[in-house]
Order: structure tokens, then C-alpha cells, then sequence
């Protein structure tokens, strides 16, 4: 298990409750064990996220860090289509929905994409089930 | 009832034992001293008896002997109303109707509606429509399961569908009440036919609208002892989206739009920090990047093609809003994006629920208020200010009702009783003072706030307010105290 802090402001706790539930499987420790680096969420017209992985130690907090590897920003509802598996990742990147600043950090790129894709497939299969308890 | 003999006292007692039993009537210190409370900011007082009807004869019997004896009579259900109506300012009897006169006597499927026994919770009403009667549904408010569904109608309270229904007051077919000398009327089309039967309690018009004399009385009247409540048809189709809105004007229009547009059961807004309540943290702070306020908006539909119609209105409306005040409110799905944020968030789907902000603290008490949609901007911007200014975290929920006609602005207040009294009052006091000036109608009024409103009240109407309940309550035993008077 990581050990993350407890965010107070909205994005905050969402970014770490998507990345417990990718912790609870036990899936993302063996991911950021040896992983020293800096991502920015920007959710946009919104605010941004800064997650800073020091291996199993994960630090969530407001704000954009002025150093980052890396940033990714997308409106509110991309990051909802993609949890939904409405739109993949890479056509959200090609129609300008999904933008990376410092994508060239090829290794961190394809690192948080490895994290946080799943995790938000996961959010959106659980609200799908919660869409079908709610009816049943 | 403070100057009860005890010989009178002992007298009431037998007779309540006569129409109760005994295992039904107490007047021991323990048992009286949970009904001489609420959570809110209103003086405590313990009734003298408790009982605890079943029928309406009891209700009777208990009406000509509090008129007998003029001793206070005070109908209960949870005692969780949040305005201190239920608190024996006076003394008197408690008529308890949560352990016995708790049925739902009828639902008409055709004719849609339910006759409940005064006793009868959200909870129960629930479950016998999801069990029995899947095509019907009633409304559901932000409150314990254990709530009672007739006293929330007979205090216009507001529920999940009243964006689209109104006040749950207009919701009300017919009663049934015990009047002062024991005369037990039917009100609503229910009065056809010399006895009570389940097939004629289908609208409350064209007939003068006796309902008047019992909505809103908070139980200063007469004792209601059937209640039949509309049910509306149970939509295949339920889907709820939530935004979140930076700033006061656009999130008000926004919520008038879709209210005007006639599209949604539900629109509401809470505070930002209600949200973060929600996911765990009991005295959140706003950060300036944060949104001001979460919006709720639920939708049904017959078909999915009429669900993609309504979002398509609702996607439309937002557009309008965005282009005129800047593109401050960013709207998602809420299953995906609860299941993003946090799952707590969906008790909004499971109504009635115990919604644990409101429980977290041993006070709790509000400025409940009906207001003119025109300023619920202003009443939005300036609500949050007060909560600022007095220390307690913005705790706003409004909501546009019926259509757009009027709207909900609800100033909440979580509060440490032993220390922080005093500064929720003083909160409560600027709160009410806001909302007189933007011409809100506070509801499920406490008695001190009833009697600032006296002040900027039509004295006229006071004045036949007055002699209305004169000749409903000629002895003043119906619930004293309530209104002020």
C-alpha cells in the first residue's frame, strides 16, 4: 500500500480516491515504487492538481507546481467520457481535448497514463453500477 | 401548564390512562425529557404526559379533555423538524403518533394518491411503494428515513421533486382532522359520503379549500389524523448531473433557466464546502480555485429519446448562462462523477437518508425560507458571507421550486450547543434580517423568529391570523406557542 495524504479541496480528493482504487487492488505500489516525479492534473476552466509521487509516498495538494515533469489538462467532461470508455485517450489527444505539456518525457507520460487510465476506468464502471443499483 | 395541581395532574393522568391504557400514557421524567428538546437553538421545555394514540377515538377523547381541562395538546412524529414546533413550550400532552398510528391506510393506483395515518415516516411510505406500488413514487427530502411524511407536508417542507411540484403543502388531496370540541371533519374531496372510505380523497378542489385552516399551522388548529398525499408516476428512466459553479448570479440564472424550462423533478445547489462535507471533512475550508457551488439536477424520462431531449435543453440552457456570464459552471453526469470524487455522494440517490453533516454536531438549526427567484443571486452571495463572517462554514442549499415560481434559500448551521449557541443565534438573526429584506418567507418558523416577522408583517393579517385560530382554538390548548402567539 502508498501512503498518500488527505487532501481538502474537490480535485484533490478525487485524485485520491481514483488512485485508491487502483491501491486498494494493490495495483499501485509496484507502479511508483521507484518513481520520483511531479504530475499536474488541470481540469480546465477549473483548477489544477499537483501529484507529487516519491515512491510509495504520494502528496496531493492545490495548485499547479511550477516544476513538473509533466501536465495534463482536459475539460471536466473528457475526463468523464474517458472514464466511461466513451473515447479513448489517444483520439481525446488527436481532436485537442486531452493536451500534455512536456510530453516528451515520453516515460512519464506513458508512467501516468499506465496509473491514472485504469483508475479512472474504474470510477466510471462503479458509477455505471451505481446508475444500475439505484434503478434495480 | 406550570401551575398544575396535583390533584389536576393526577386527574389528567387517569383519564389519559382510561383512553390510552397505561401502558400508553407516561409521565415519568426520562421518558418526557427526549420530547422537551430539539437540535435546534429553541429554549427546551418537558411536556407534563406522553401518550401514544392509535385511533382516531383516542384522538377524540384526548381533544375534549385537553379542552376540559385546557391542557396543551402537541402532535409528534420525529421531533426532528428543526424549528423547535414540537418543543411543550406550555407543558402539556405529547400525542407521540410514531409507535401507533403509523399506517398507510390506502394507496390508489388509478387516482394516485396515498392515505397515511399521521405516524407514517418517509422510510415506510418508501418501501411500500418500491414493494407494492413500483409505478408510483413520492418525493423524498434530505432527512432521516425515520422522518414523518405527514408533518412535512402539512409544513410545506420541500423534497426531490418539488423543483418540479412544489411544496409538499400543494401536494396534500385531503385530511382528515379532529377539531376542538371533538368533531372529527373531512377535508378534500373525501368529504362526499357520511363515512370515511379509500376512493374519494382524489383532489382538494373545486370545494372552498377548508386545507387552509390546517397547512402551515403547525398543528394550531385541530389534530389531523388522515392525510392523503399525490404520488406522480414512477419514470423508467432517472439520470441526475451535477455541476459545479463559480459565482452567485450565473449559478441563480442557471437554476431559474432549467426551473422555467419545466425539464428537471430537482435542482439544487449547495455549498462547496456542503460537498466537502460529504466526502469526509467535518469543517472544510474553501480554497479561492474551488467552485462555489455543487449543483444537483435531476431528470426522468419516459424514453431514452426524451432523456437525450431534456439533456439536450438542459446542455442548451447552460450554454446561455456560460456565454452571458463567462464559461463559470462545468457540467458532468453525476454517476461517473461521484464515482470520481467520492461515493458518498449517493445517498442523493437513496432519499430518504441520514445525510451525516447534518448529524455531526450536537446543534443544528437553520433559516428555512420560501424566496423570490429574482434574488436568489444576491441571497446566495450574501448568505455565504454571513457564514463567513460568523466563523461557521458555508452551509447554503436553495433550490428553484415549482417551475421557477419561488425558490428555496437555506442557510444552514451545524453548531456546538454547549459553546456556540450564542453565535448561531446571532448567525440566524442576520440570516432572517437578509431575508426580509429580499422578501423571503421563512417556513417551519420557530416562535422567536415568528415574532420578529411580526414587525414587518401586514398587521391586518395578524389580526385575522389571530381570530381565525380564536375560533379554531377558542382554549388555546392546539400546540401554543407556535407563531408567536
Amino acid at each position: 500500500m502508498t501512503k498518500m495524504n488527505d487532501p481538502q479541496d474537490v480535485l484533490g480528493i478525487a485524485v485520491r480516491n481514483l488512485l485508491n482504487y487502483r491501491d486498494s487492488r494493490g495495483e499501485l505500489e509496484p507502479l511508483v515504487a521507484k518513481w520520483k516525479k511531479t504530475v499536474v492534473i488541470e481540469i480546465t476552466g477549473i483548477y489544477a492538481v499537483s501529484v507529487h509521487f516519491n515512491g510509495t509516498e504520494i502528496q496531493i495538494e492545490p495548485g499547479g507546481a511550477a516544476k513538473f515533469d509533466l501536465k495534463v489538462l482536459m475539460p471536466l467532461e473528457m475526463m468523464i467520457a474517458i472514464a466511461k470508455s466513451e473515447i479513448g485517450i489517444m483520439h481525446a489527444f488527436m481532436i485537442g481535448q486531452l493536451k500534455v505539456k512536456k510530453m516528451w518525457h515520453i516515460g512519464t507520460l506513458l508512467k501516468f497514463v499506465k496509473i491514472f487510465i485504469p483508475a479512472l476506468k474504474i470510477a466510471g464502471e462503479r458509477g455505471v453500477n451505481l446508475a444500475k443499483s439505484h434503478r434495480s | 401548564m406550570q401551575n398544575l395541581t396535583d390533584h389536576k395532574k393526577t386527574e389528567i393522568k387517569n383519564r389519559l390512562v382510561e383512553i390510552f391504557g397505561p401502558q400508553n400514557v407516561t409521565d415519568k421524567e426520562p421518558d418526557l425529557y427526549t420530547y422537551s428538546y430539539d437540535a435546534t437553538e429553541c429554549e427546551p421545555h418537558m411536556p407534563d404526559f406522553v401518550a401514544l394514540p392509535e385511533t382516531v377515538d383516542q384522538v377524540v377523547a384526548v381533544v375534549k379533555l385537553a379542552n376540559d381541562m385546557e391542557v396543551p395538546l402537541i402532535p409528534y412524529i420525529s421531533g426532528n423538524n428543526v424549528g423547535g414546533l414540537t418543543i411543550p413550550v406550555r407543558g402539556g400532552i405529547i400525542l407521540d403518533f410514531s409507535k401507533r398510528m403509523n399506517k398507510i391506510l390506502h394507496v390508489h393506483e388509478s387516482s394516485m394518491y396515498a392515505i397515511l395515518e399521521p405516524g407514517v415516516t418517509f422510510g415506510q411510505l418508501k418501501k411500500c411503494l418500491d414493494d407494492h406500488h413500483p409505478s408510483l413514487r413520492y418525493s423524498y427530502p434530505f432527512a432521516p428515513p425515520f422522518s414523518g411524511a405527514v408533518g412535512n407536508a402539512l409544513l410545506s417542507g420541500m423534497n426531490n421533486m418539488s423543483s418540479a411540484h412544489g411544496s409538499m403543502g400543494d401536494w396534500i388531496n385531503g385530511i382528515e382532522v379532529v377539531l376542538h370540541d371533538g368533531t372529527v371533519a373531512r377535508i378534500g374531496s373525501c368529504f362526499l359520503g357520511k363515512e370515511f372510505r379509500t376512493d374519494n380523497w382524489h383532489t382538494r378542489y373545486p370545494m372552498p379549500d377548508l386545507l387552509g385552516l390546517f397547512v402551515n399551522w403547525q398543528g394550531m388548529t385541530g389534530i389531523v389524523t388522515k392525510c392523503a398525499v399525490q404520488l406522480w408516476p414512477r419514470r423508467p428512466i432517472e439520470k441526475a448531473y451535477v455541476s459545479f459553479c463559480y459565482g452567485f448570479e450565473n449559478t441563480a440564472e442557471l437554476m431559474r433557466e432549467l426551473g422555467r424550462a419545466e425539464i428537471a423533478d430537482d435542482v439544487l445547489v449547495v455549498s462547496v464546502e456542503v460537498a466537502k462535507m460529504l466526502l469526509g471533512i467535518p469543517t472544510p475550508i474553501k480554497i479561492p480555485e474551488e467552485p462555489d457551488f455543487a449543483m444537483l439536477i435531476q431528470l426522468s424520462a419516459l424514453t431514452q429519446k426524451h432523456l437525450e431531449a431534456k439533456y439536450e435543453i438542459m446542455q442548451c440552457i447552460l450554454a446561455k448562462v456560460n456565454q452571458k456570464h463567462g464559461n463559470k459552471i462545468f457540467l458532468t453526469e453525476f454517476d461517473a462523477g461521484a464515482s470520481i470524487v467520492g461515493e458518498s455522494f449517493r445517498f442523493a440517490y437513496d432519499l430518504p437518508a441520514v445525510v451525516t453533516p447534518l448529524v455531526e454536531y450536537s446543534g443544528l438549526t437553520w433559516y428555512g425560507s420560501y424566496a423570490p427567484p429574482e434574488h436568489l443571486g444576491v441571497l446566495l452571495e450574501k448568505g455565504t458571507a454571513i457564514f463567513h463572517k460568523y466563523n461557521f462554514p458555508p452551509f447554503v442549499y436553495s433550490k428553484i421550486m415549482k417551475s421557477g415560481h419561488y425558490s428555496l434559500f437555506r442557510p444552514i448551521i451545524r453548531y456546538k450547543k454547549d459553546s456556540e449557541e450564542e453565535r448561531a443565534r446571532s448567525a440566524l438573526e442576520e440570516f432572517f434580517a437578509l431575508g426580509v429584506e429580499y422578501g423571503c418567507l421563512p417556513y417551519k418558523t420557530p416562535a422567536w423568529m415568528c415574532n420578529r416577522l411580526k414587525e414587518f408583517i401586514d398587521p391586518n393579517w395578524l389580526e385575522f391570523f389571530k381570530k381565525v385560530k380564536g375560533f379554531m382554538d377558542p382554549k388555546g390548548i392546539f400546540n401554543p406557542g407556535r407563531w408567536g402567539i
